[in-house]
């Protein structure tokens, strides 16, 4: 008995340990309107950043707009690089478009199908640039992963029970790491989409990630902010 | 005793009921279609009084099983520039006008988007003004809107055009309407007789961030969020002589729409920080009636009414959200003076426990009422508490 509740202690601050609140060392207004997702572009330096009004944006560093896509869509929620590709994922229209990234014009489009609620379909997008697969996970209710080859040919569907919901993924240090708006915690996820780490983050709404190196940059929706975290280790 | 056993069985069949969600959407790459729904049905109980004004209580029939919502919502939007949505309530749809709360038709409206300066609504919504009206009821733990914000005093449902535009990252939202002026009644057809509109505006201003309009912080905000709004609406309908309003469009209270001018205005502040939320609303209303022997004016004569009443309320509402265990406490205390010129007023008080057993889309919801005092003369009541407990399923 003694036993079992020492272990059931040592495991209670275990599971303590693995949670880490952090707190943001920077912060940044956008001028992007209502900024759904992010992205680091190490080629330009610069961030991608899409907004919940459809529209594609070129940012430096501090959030400053550099340039803008012509075309808009209806709900972009999730951004990706991939090649000489800017990718946007419309939520709404279930849609994938895949932007030049010198010319920021529009050359493909790829239609996806998921029968969930209108604002609650694909919400995220990342790349895995060693398997050459996308992941592609929606928001709530419930969330599920799907992984893509690089031909959008689906092959596995995943139910992710982590968290109230994903707001954003990204693969970064062969690693998948989520976001969750609702519970405004990352997630770094292990080869079985398991909890590694938990890192607390006092941001509202937040809405988007992407990686600077070790640096982490969140989004803040609502707010309109990005917001710089350092992490003790990842 | 009866009560408790009562009470113990609907417990027993919500927490027995299958769970089971769904959801739909249909896109063609440019139209999407979003269909949802809601069922809801609560177990209510009454505590009668004895007798009321010297006649003994002999009905009965607010002890019941009670199917609240059977709700379809067809939501759309086609392309960048159209929105519409069109919502009903099949539990509601007997014909019935008496319950503006729980109207039948809910939504029929379309909201072009393609004006860079404000977007236009036309149909049938809900009006601007009250926070407590405008937030949608699916995402309260409580059975029932303050009476207040319900309906009786002021409509939260009309035809009309409603022009509105976001401001500073949507944290000021300003809105502008004309609408019949009959409310939930417009939906027969016809405006009264005096052809007159009903004219809104609301604006609404929130720190540091946007305010949804929710009653339940569901995010434990960080940091202290705060929304303010102001509201005003005017009517001017002097019938013309020997006729009279629609049967219902006058309200339980026969202030919602009166023959003669209608000035309303009220504000409203909400916040919520780390899972605890409030709101409090005022709403005052002042009639000048045409009708000198109207029951609002109680037989008083013009040197001492000079033609009007006024009347209005207030509520406040407390919450919070136990996220870990997907529980929710919350109380509200409102007031209401039907007519200033009748003796006393109405204070309820309410208190209310949830248990998500899938955020809003699954909860089970208790509300008690108490009556504390009531306005004898206008409003006497059969009853002096009541409780509610039920389920509420949303497909989404």
């Amino acid at each position: 008995m003694k036993v079992y509740l020492l272990l059931l202690l040592l495991s209670f601050f275990i599971q303590v340990g693995n949670i880490e609140k952090i707190k943001p060392v920077a912060k940044y207004n956008i001028e992007v309107n209502e900024p759904s997702d992010i992205q680091y572009d190490s080629q330009s330096k610069s961030f991608w950043i899409v907004s919940d009004n459809g529209v594609l944006n070129e940012c430096d560093l501090e959030g400053n707009l550099l340039r803008k896509a012509e075309f808009k869509g209806v709900d972009f929620e999730g951004v990706e690089i991939v090649g000489n590709y800017v990718l946007a994922l419309d939520e709404t229209d279930r849609k994938i478009h895949f932007f030049n990234k010198q010319s920021l014009k529009l050359e493909k489009t790829i239609q996806l199908t998921y029968g969930g609620a209108r604002n609650k379909g694909f919400e995220s997008i990342a790349y895995n640039d060693k398997s050459k697969e996308y992941y592609l996970i929606t928001e709530k209710d419930p969330s599920y992963l799907f992984v893509y080859d690089e031909n959008f040919h689906l092959k596995n569907q995943i139910e992710l029970s982590i968290s109230n919901d994903i707001s954003s993924a990204r693969w970064n240090n062969n690693k998948l790491w989520v976001l969750s708006d609702e519970d405004r915690k990352i997630c770094l996820l292990d080869n079985n989409y398991k909890i590694v780490k938990t890192y607390e983050i006092p941001v509202i709404n937040p809405e988007g990630i992407a990686f600077v190196n070790d640096d982490i940059y969140v989004v803040s929706d609502d707010l309109e902010k990005m917001y710089l975290f350092k992490t003790s280790n990842q | 005793m009866q009560f408790y056993k009562q009470l113990l069985i609907g417990f027993i069949f919500t927490l027995f009921l299958n769970c089971s969600y769904g959801q739909l959407t249909l896109s063609n790459g440019k139209h999407s279609l979003e269909i949802t729904g809601a069922v809801s049905t609560y177990f209510n109980h009454r505590f009668y009084k004895d007798s009321l004004n010297g006649s003994p209580i002999t009905d009965y029939k607010k002890n019941l099983y009670k199917l609240k919502d059977a709700q379809v919502q067809l939501e759309g939007r086609i392309g960048n520039d159209y929105e519409y949505e069109l919502q009903f309530d099949l539990a509601n749809m007997n014909g019935n006008f008496s319950d503006p709360e729980n109207p039948g038709l809910m939504d029929a409206f379309m909201m072009y988007k393609g004006i860079n300066w404000f977007n236009i609504t036309v149909g049938y919504s809900k009006v601007p003004y009250s926070r407590s009206s405008l937030t949608p009821f699916i995402y309260s733990t409580y059975w029932k809107r303050s009476l207040i914000s319900s309906g009786e005093f002021f409509s939260r449902r009309d035809i009309g055009i409603t022009l509105s535009k976001s401001l500073s990252k949507q944290r000021i939202n300003i809105y502008a309407g004309m609408y019949n002026g009959l409310g939930e009644l417009s939906i027969l057809g016809n405006n009264d007789a005096s052809g007159k509109f009903e004219y809104i505006g609301r604006v609404d201003f929130a720190y540091p961030s946007r305010y949804r309009y929710r009653e339940i912080d569901e995010k434990i905000s960080p940091i202290p969020m705060f929304a303010i709004g102001l509201n005003g609406r005017y009517a001017n309908k002097q019938l013309p002589k020997g006729k009279s309003f629609p049967t219902y469009s006058t309200g339980e209270f026969g202030i919602k729409v009166v023959d003669g001018q209608k000035y309303t205005y009220g504000f409203d502040i909400a916040g919520q920080y780390k899972g605890f939320s409030f709101l409090f609303e005022l709403h005052q209303i002042k009639a000048i009636l045409v009708d000198s022997n109207s029951y609002l004016l109680n037989g008083l004569p013009y040197e001492y009414t000079k033609g009007f009443v006024k009347s209005g309320g207030y509520l406040c509402q407390g919450n919070y959200y136990f996220k870990k265990q997907h529980a929710i406490v919350g109380f509200r205390f409102e007031e209401m003076n039907i007519s200033d010129l009748s003796e006393g007023t109405s204070q309820r008080l309410s208190g209310t426990i949830a248990y998500q057993l899938n955020s809003f889309n699954s909860i089970i919801k208790l509300q008690f009422f108490k009556v504390l005092t009531e306005e004898q003369y206008i409003d006497p009541l059969k009853w002096t508490e009541q409780v509610r407990v039920g389920w509420q399923f949303l497909f989404k």
